[in-house]
């Protein structure tokens, strides 16, 4: 059975570019009307398998049309059983799909990770007096009470940091996505909605911020399609 | 994918999980028909593990080994 | 983001193990066969107890930097600690676990304490 593979949601028209291929190879088209259309594609109905080549091919058609227009991706395996069906999904989400588009039009995403320095094992000082007694129970809970200490610590520094780097982005960033401490070396993992003439401002103010923490390790994507601001509101779901 | 410059091995593994982490968790949800049945069948299979993350999160270890997320 | 080489491949390889750290702690799916359903089963049972002990262990330091414990009943409580981690390693072992395919980052839920 033959359903409609969805990759991104866009303004109506003007028409794609020819020669995008999909998933399976399969040539990409809009359908919908008159103010919102979805870029798909015909697909076996089944969940496409998650490798590289796949969610890859996916990405590359959000990506291409990203390149000349603004566009709302859709999640990866987005499969609905025929064009009227997709016709009935943009006609039910219209208004917030529309909101969500002029929100993002302009506008790209931005990805960053820091990551704080790998924890030390040198001795923390004033730790209680009853723990400094011998015996193989109290040194257990002894070098778990360090570990805590400086872990303790870590975070301080951790939410010193996310905090400068907060208040010295905010203008330039139209929404923010943060997710910070998601392990315990993953201080911050963001996504910023950054309009695209302010991208080269937003790259220099995160390098600011590194130049301040230099132990943290920043990594910086992107640009990205907005993902993470394609929705009425970021989400807090479990993601990586 | 962004910065599709000669890459690393690592460079490459980061893109990966970049984009994982957005084009499976994030980015608009049809609540379709299709996406119910297909979720039906996986609750069976998911059991326990829902527990623990969305059917939608869970979706994404079904194919295992596949993949260097995975340690088989 | 430029930054120079060395810091750079640090910085990926950091990011990546702590990723791939994340997804590994959630269970993979049990289905596949009986042998995986078995280590997938045992991998989610023992996340669980693993919290607990993370988050019993918390509770007691608290109460040893709150001075209400003597150093014997210190002493008693760390042993029993030391052996629970033990045994943990021993059942880790026999379903063919690593400690990182456990590893539940506290995060938020550590600060609920």
């Amino acid at each position: 059975m033959t359903a409609v593979y969805l990759y991104g949601v866009v303004g109506y028209p003007p028409p794609l570019a020819r020669g995008v291929l999909g998933l399976g190879d399969s040539p990409v088209f809009l359908v919908g009307g008159p103010d919102l259309a979805a870029v798909a594609s015909y697909s076996p109905l089944d969940l496409w398998p998650i490798d590289e080549a796949h969610v890859g091919r996916h990405e590359a058609v959000v990506e291409a049309i990203m390149r000349d227009r603004p566009v709302l991706p859709m999640r990866y395996n987005s499969l609905l059983p025929g064009n009227e069906a997709v016709t009935r999904f943009l006609r039910q989400g219209s208004r917030a799909l529309g909101s969500a588009l002029r929100r993002v039009g302009g506008r790209v995403e931005m990805g960053l990770r820091i990551l704080a320095p790998a924890p030390g094992t040198e001795a923390v000082p004033g730790l209680p007096l009853p723990l400094c007694v011998r015996g193989p129970g109290t040194n257990y809970l002894r070098r778990r009470m360090e570990e805590e200490r400086r872990g303790a610590r870590e975070r301080e520094r951790g939410q010193q940091l996310i905090a400068e780097l907060g208040a010295l982005l905010e203008p330039l960033v139209a929404e923010s996505s943060l997710r910070p401490f998601l392990t315990e070396r993953l201080t911050l993992s963001a996504s910023y909605l950054v309009a695209h003439d302010r991208v080269a401002a937003f790259r220099e103010r995160v390098g600011v911020v590194q130049q301040r923490f230099s132990a943290f390790g920043f990594l910086l994507t992107g640009p990205w399609p907005p993902y993470h601001f394609a929705n009425g509101s970021p989400d807090g779901s479990v993601g990586l | 994918m962004p910065e599709r410059a000669p890459e690393s091995l690592l460079e490459r593994q980061v893109t990966l999980l970049e984009t994982l982490d957005r084009v499976l968790n994030r980015g608009v949800v049809v609540a379709g028909d299709v996406t119910l049945s297909v979720a039906d069948v996986d609750l069976i299979h998911v059991g326990l593990r829902l527990l623990l993350c969305s059917v939608e999160t869970a979706r994404e270890w079904r194919v295992p080994g596949t993949f260097p997320l995975s340690h088989p | 983001m430029v930054q120079s080489g060395s810091d750079r491949e640090a910085t990926l390889l950091g990011v990546v193990q702590e990723l791939e750290q994340m997804t590994g702690a959630l269970p993979r799916r049990i289905d596949a066969s009986p042998d995986q359903a078995a280590q997938g089963l045992a991998k989610l049972v023992l996340t669980l107890i693993e919290l607990l002990r993370r988050l019993l262990e918390r509770q007691a330091l608290r109460r040893i930097e709150a001075g209400c414990l003597s150093p014997e009943e210190i002493e008693r409580m760390g042993v029993t600690f030391l052996q629970l981690e033990k045994k943990m390693a021993e059942l880790r072992a026999h379903f063919g676990l690593k400690e990182e395919d456990l590893n539940v980052s506290l995060g938020p839920l550590g600060d609920l304490m």
